[in-house]
């Protein structure tokens, strides 16, 4: 499978997964996809659109004759909120706590530096294994319909970005406040 | 239009078993445009859905091989129910459109 045609699939998978999309459809359409791109030689993206748009086509196609469709809005505006709010936090403490090591202080709260330390790392570990774990989702298996392989790549590409931005976020602030104060 | 593209996919696969890039081709060839996959897969997944068409993936000469549709017996019957809609509302709309430009 060419680069191009992989990393198409690869957004189309996540972007079909975070809609509730089952994984023998996601498969189908992965494979549609493959498919059909390799008869005509053309981009997958001019063919197919953006993968987040030809998602909701899928998923639209594929709600049009159930009774009850199930919801498919993708992640819910409180879930990004909770993670960013999370990984701000977890960055926090975090600072917070490697400043209070170097100046040989207390945390915010009174608390010696590795308290605050150990909590952010915590809970910054926590928010990537969860995020890791609403990506790869392994006990929906999205196989290839033809010779049963797992489709699922390793991570997708907007985990790095998204694991980075909440923390980068915060620390950002954090420096631009210190500059400001200086 | 959507509806118009959907019956003449179920039309062409009617015609004998075959695969999307297939059926994209057919259509042009019939003047009816290039049909985008992201258009026409989706078409395909709907008629699917509906109990229209059944599939089956098919190893093909080189490749990643291919997914064949063909028509079920509700398809057929939904086939001819539809296309004789379609007729009587285009036969309709011609009645109406000539007597305008006859009448202007």
């Amino acid at each position: 499978m060419s680069t191009r045609v992989q990393t198409y699939n690869d957004e189309l998978l996540y972007a079909l997964r975070m809609r509730d999309v089952s994984g023998q459809q996601i498969a189908e359409a992965l494979a549609e996809v493959h498919s059909h791109v390799a008869e005509t030689g053309e981009d997958p993206r001019a063919a197919f659109g953006p993968p987040q748009a030809y998602a909701l086509e899928v998923a639209a196609a594929l709600d049009e004759h159930e009774e009850s469709p199930p919801s498919r809005r993708g992640l819910p505006s409180w879930g990004i909120a909770t993670y960013w709010l999370g990984g701000a936090a977890g960055a926090w403490l975090l600072l917070d706590g490697v400043l209070a090591f170097a100046s040989g202080g207390q945390g915010t709260l009174g608390l010696p530096p590795v308290a605050p330390l150990l909590l952010g790392l915590a809970v910054l570990i926590a928010m990537v294994v969860g995020l890791a774990h609403l990506a790869r989702r392994k006990d929906v298996p999205v196989l290839n319909p033809l010779t049963g392989e797992d489709m699922t790549p390793p991570l997708p590409r907007w985990m790095l970005p998204a694991m980075i931005a909440p923390p980068a976020f915060i620390i950002g602030l954090v420096a631009v406040l210190g500059l400001a104060q200086r | 239009m959507r509806g118009v593209l959907s019956l003449c996919v179920l039309a062409v696969v009617a015609d004998e078993e075959t695969y999307g890039y297939a059926v994209a081709q057919r259509l042009q060839v019939s003047g009816l445009g290039s049909i985008k996959g992201g258009t026409l897969y989706p078409v395909l997944t709907r008629l699917e859905q509906e109990g229209l068409l059944t599939s089956t993936w098919r190893e093909g000469d080189s490749g990643p091989g291919r997914k064949f549709f063909a028509v079920t017996p509700a398809g057929q019957s939904a086939l001819r129910d539809r296309t004789a809609s379609w007729l009587t509302f285009t036969e309709r709309a011609a009645g109406l459109l000539t007597s305008r430009s006859v009448t202007a």
